[in-house]
């Protein structure tokens, strides 16, 4: 069955190295995977296993040492930086820990700040922005500045300026890292939302609670792969045991 | 790109921090403003001195003595015969004499002159007639004088045409009352013209050691100032460092080239606080990408290329480099209006120099701006992203 499906991530072989101080750090030996489109998939791991410095190469800020990634059939090794700047415009929508929204721009201008690098026309922009913030439901909010928003109205003006350019992929690092529980369950419920709407999303975390909610989870340890689990077939095994 | 949207960005960042832009923009204000005020008010010097210039009409060639030494009484008319050129001329001699009219004395400038010199300082008559050559070869004790409002002040009462007034205690008839003009050659206001062969009489000396001359041909001038010179030097036995020969707008000229020099000089201080205005621009800019490091990365996580961040930063540091340059321009044209007011020298608006000065500024902010600017586009995203 998958055979059919798009493929917007494959990691081949994948080895990252660097220099911390004089230390050689081998932070991943040899990653490779695939992410289908319209999966939602976690990749957990503690903190040295590597997935931040995945995280990097996956959404472009960094390359490979060794190994190839092409996303969305595009061999990243073989672009400049400033096409690389393209890709992460167009083909990624990055969701942080910590929001990253800039302080000086109110709500919908920071949902619009992407299409300003794709050079879109203004009005289709900030048309485009309102309608991601319906999406993300933040209608009542666009004109307020980022100081006067929760920590989850924030993230959820994060999620609508990752979709604004309709990308190919969600890239979420530790998305509900700084928020409360009940907030945190919000976020994943919106993420379950766009998974439903089609989106393909891959998100880093640490926690297990929050990795249970995707669809499918990359374990990491020490720099490589440890497990890969299809946790819908579990849950329709739980849910079979239930009944 | 859509540079109408870099301005917006640029200008919300500007507006975020206001005081600090206009700290910024401070160095670039005083160096412009100042720029325009000490050209406008040199400018306006130097048009002063064009416009003497333009009045004098006949251009005259000026011999002075300087030192102890004398030309001796005889030599004026020497020098007449022996160059061609020379159309006529006057000698000079002046120094303040006292003077009595009825009741009142005081002292006043003497002015002892050959008929010649109204003619060639073109002197505008108001009453009664000039002094003449009878008046000069018969060594007559007639004079004319100036009418200004110091003169009346001076005398309590005002001397007219037939009124006798005693110079050195010599009774002398005003035979011509005559406008006062600002001149080159007179030292003093409402001076008193008399013959330079009855001046002999008020006061011994030697000899003289001013003269005018005019030429037949304006363009015969600068020969006949080397004719003249040489002439004093080999007859009259003046050391050559005592005689300067110049011509009256060759003087100004001179006037004119040290009023410049002493605005390029000047205007190349107040440009060394265009110097520090960049250097200002560049410290606060290296600074704020320091602060805006995590910014930066956040916007090339989202797709800002090197070329949108670099253009981003400059045209903040073009944006502050314009405003500091346009109020600049304002405040030193106000302060020059200002100074030309108070102290009544003349000041030009200096459309050109205010250009050259905007100019410099925007370009100050340009060069001073991209070092920074590059430094923020070159940032490694990963790194920009974990600063705090």
């Amino acid at each position: 069955m998958e055979a059919n499906r798009k493929v917007i991530i494959e990691v081949q072989d994948v080895v990252k190295q660097y220099l911390m101080g004089l230390n050689e750090v081998l932070a991943l030996r040899g990653v490779s995977f695939k992410v289908y489109q319209g999966e939602y998939v976690s990749i957990m791991g503690s903190s040295g296993s590597g997935k931040s410095t995945l995280m990097n190469i996956l959404g472009c800020l960094d390359k490979p040492s060794t190994g190839t990634y092409k996303l969305d059939g595009i061999d990243i090794a073989q672009l400049t930086e400033d096409q690389l700047a393209g890709i992460r415009n167009l083909k990624i929508g990055f969701i942080f820990q910590s929001y990253n929204l800039l302080p000086t721009l109110n709500v919908l201008e920071n949902i619009a700040l992407p299409g300003m690098y794709a050079d879109l026309p203004r009005e289709q922009r900030f048309e485009r922005a309102l309608e991601m913030g319906h999406k993300v439901g933040l209608d009542k909010r666009m004109d307020h500045m980022p100081y006067q928003l929760s920590g989850g109205q924030m993230q959820r003006v994060a999620i609508a300026r990752a979709l604004t350019l309709k990308p190919a992929i969600l890239l979420a690092d530790e998305p509900t890292g700084n928020l409360d529980s009940k907030t945190q369950e919000e976020i994943l419920d919106l993420f379950d939302q766009l998974y439903r709407d089609g989106s393909t999303i891959l998100m880093v975390t640490h926690e297990l609670d929050v990795a249970e909610r995707s669809r499918r989870m990359l374990s990491f340890h020490d720099g490589k792969q440890s497990s890969d689990i299809d946790l819908m077939f579990f849950k329709k095994q739980i849910e079979a045991m239930e009944t | 790109m859509n540079y109408f949207e870099y301005l917006l960005m640029a200008l919300r960042a500007i507006r975020s921090k206001k005081i600090r832009a206009f700290l910024t923009m401070l160095g670039l204000i005083i160096g412009v403003a100042s720029i325009v005020v000490i050209v406008s008010l040199g400018e306006g010097n130097k048009k002063q001195i064009q416009d003497e210039i333009k009045k004098m009409g006949n251009d005259l060639v000026m011999v002075n003595i300087q030192g102890q030494s004398y030309l001796p009484q005889e030599a004026y008319a020497q020098i007449c015969k022996a160059i061609p050129e020379i159309k006529n001329g006057t000698p000079l001699v002046q120094e303040a004499l006292g003077v009595q009219f009825t009741s009142a004395y005081d002292q006043v400038n003497i002015v002892g002159i050959h008929p010649n010199f109204f003619k060639l300082t073109s002197q505008e008559l108001l009453d009664g007639r000039l002094l003449n050559a009878y008046d000069f070869l018969r060594r007559q004790n007639v004079c004319v004088i100036e009418r200004t409002a110091a003169s009346q002040k001076m005398f309590g009462l005002n001397p007219r045409v037939g009124s006798v007034i005693r110079i050195q205690n010599q009774p002398f008839t005003v035979v011509g009352v005559i406008k006062h003009k600002d001149s080159q050659f007179v030292y003093a206001q409402n001076s008193i013209y008399v013959c330079s062969t009855t001046y002999r009489f008020l006061k011994p000396q030697p000899g003289f050691k001013q003269s005018l001359f005019a030429a037949t041909d304006i363009n015969l001038i600068p020969r006949m100032s080397k004719q003249i010179r040489t002439l004093i030097i080999n007859n009259f036995h003046l050391n050559p460092d005592e005689v300067t020969v110049q011509s009256l707008s060759e003087f100004l000229k001179s006037a004119q080239q040290i009023v410049a020099k002493v605005t390029a000089v000047i205007g190349g201080i107040a440009g060394i606080s265009l110097l520090v205005g960049g250097i200002g621009i560049m410290n606060i800019m290296l600074v704020s990408v320091t602060e805006r490091t995590r910014e930066i990365g956040i916007l090339k996580a989202i797709g800002a290329s090197q070329r949108a961040i670099l253009f981003q930063f400059l045209i903040e540091t073009i944006i502050i480099s314009t405003m500091g340059g346009l109020i600049g321009i304002f405040l030193g044209l106000g302060i020059a209006s200002f100074v030309a007011k108070a102290t009544g020298l003349p000041s030009q608006i200096p459309v050109i120099p205010s250009l050259i000065g905007f100019t410099f500024s925007v370009l100050t902010g340009i060069l001073s701006g991209f070092y920074p600017a590059y430094k923020a586009a070159r940032l490694n995203p990963v790194d920009a992203l974990r600063a705090t």
